[in-house]
């Protein structure tokens, strides 16, 4: 139950993160979704349950006090959570820098690009920024979250 | 039947995972269809309140960090641009004392002549910045709404100048989209050569579109806001113009305009009421 509590506020600080402190880190007024970065970096280092409640519980917060459409973050994030699933059980099981950084590239570009679609905004070079800023973030949290939690190596040996 | 036990434990962990997931979804879809009606406004309301209070450590902390070690890397231009603005200040000086002149002999004049005090008066009231809700939106929410007597439309000016106007009105706070938005649009008119047109933002920076042919644009000429439309009261001012855009067989003459507001930096603003 500790456990379940420390997960949503941290979901919580994460959100108002979001609203808060980007705004504050911005490039050219323009900065990349916290919370969408952090559930795909979850999943890429498979922790699977974290990912599924951040992209969730985290775009409820998102479209809370966002001006998108209501439900655009939550089903947009668990979408891109269910693909990465997919995609690293089928295609990726060895997760590296390069792949994290092009993986965040194109999820933020995609979600930049829907979101000024939504938003009626101009659109320009300036999502491929913003997918650049999120690919760095990416990476700071996956090297973060590796330092903080050591995956245990598993070496299977198959039947021969 | 140790390992029939762990099965199951984590056959039920991974049903109580896709239940929340379920639950997610739910509130979504919910969320989208109740949206319209207007019912989630009060909830976003108290969402901004409650950020409210973190908003005011981090814009008062790492808020002024970074600004600084972006100054660092401008030093150089700061300093010129420091240079520019004492001269530039000393002009404006000698410029209000004889304007100050001219008001006291208009308001004379005015007596004279028997008019009423004709211009609207208006008040203004600070605000305080709270966060931005999308990084693809030029838009703040800001600490005030409804509670004082807030009203979507109206205008928000920083140093003087005007930077945005008001979207959304909540009960405590307000969303404000800034005049650098694609979607905004303003009534605006060049001062000297009285040209009427609509400010619009944009990546670009901010023009001046729909001006007359026959009107002939000063470059350096001041751009204040026209008043047409009524929420924005006239006076207001936005910028210069920098940059006379005028193709061949366009009925319209469109103007590139510069703010000196860093809007990328902005702390107090006020937004102006228009009494009566």
């Amino acid at each position: 139950m500790v456990r379940l509590f420390l997960k949503i506020f941290f979901i919580i600080l994460a959100a108002l993160f979001q609203f808060v402190l980007m705004p504050i880190l911005n490039i050219k007024g323009f900065f990349p979704n916290l919370i969408l970065i952090g559930a795909v970096v979850l999943m890429l280092l498979d922790f699977e349950t974290d990912a599924f409640w951040l992209a969730g519980l985290g775009g409820l917060l998102l479209d809370l006090g966002g001006p998108i459409i209501f439900g655009f973050n939550t089903i947009f994030g668990l979408l891109i959570v269910f693909l990465m699933r997919f995609l690293v059980r089928r295609f990726f099981p060895q997760i590296n820098f390069w792949l994290t950084l092009i993986i965040i590239f194109l999820i933020s570009a995609l979600y930049a690009f829907l979101s000024i679609l939504i938003l009626k905004e101009q659109l320009s070079t300036s999502i491929f920024i913003v997918a650049f800023y999120g690919g760095i973030l990416g990476i700071i949290f996956y090297y973060f979250l590796t330092v903080v939690h050591k995956p245990t190596q598993v070496i299977k040996i198959g039947n021969k | 039947m140790r390992n029939e036990m762990k099965s199951a434990v984590a056959k039920s962990r991974g049903g109580k995972k896709w239940r929340y997931v379920i639950i997610m979804v739910a509130v979504a879809i919910l969320g989208f269809l109740v949206y319209p009606t207007g019912i989630t406004k009060p909830i976003k309301n108290y969402f901004w309140e409650g950020v409210r209070p973190v908003s005011f450590v981090f814009r008062s902390t790492l808020g002024k960090i970074f600004p600084f070690f972006e100054d660092i890397f401008h030093l150089r231009s700061i300093v010129k641009q420091n240079s520019d603005l004492i001269s530039e200040n000393l002009n404006l000086q000698s410029e209000l004392a004889r304007l100050s002149e001219v008001d006291y002999e208009n308001e004379i004049l005015k007596k004279e002549l028997g008019f009423l005090k004709s211009q609207t008066s208006s008040k203004t009231i600070p605000a305080a910045i709270i966060g931005q809700s999308s990084g693809y939106l030029r838009s703040f929410v800001i600490d005030k709404g409804k509670d004082a007597d807030l009203q979507v439309g109206d205008a928000v000016i920083s140093q003087g100048y005007l930077v945005g106007t008001l979207t959304e009105v909540r009960q405590n706070n307000s969303e404000l989209t800034l005049i650098t938005d694609f979607n905004s649009l303003v009534p605006v008119v060049l001062q000297k050569s009285r040209g009427t047109g609509l400010l619009r933002g944009g990546l670009g920076g901010l023009f001046v579109e729909d001006i007359p042919l026959n009107i002939g644009i000063e470059k350096q000429e001041d751009v204040i806001t026209s008043g047409l439309g009524g929420q924005i009261p006239a006076g207001i001012l936005v910028g210069k113009v920098t940059d006379v855009i005028s193709k061949e067989g366009e009925i319209f003459q469109k103007v590139s305009v510069s703010s000196p507001v860093d809007f990328s930096r902005l702390e107090v603003l006020f937004v102006i009421k228009k009494n009566g």
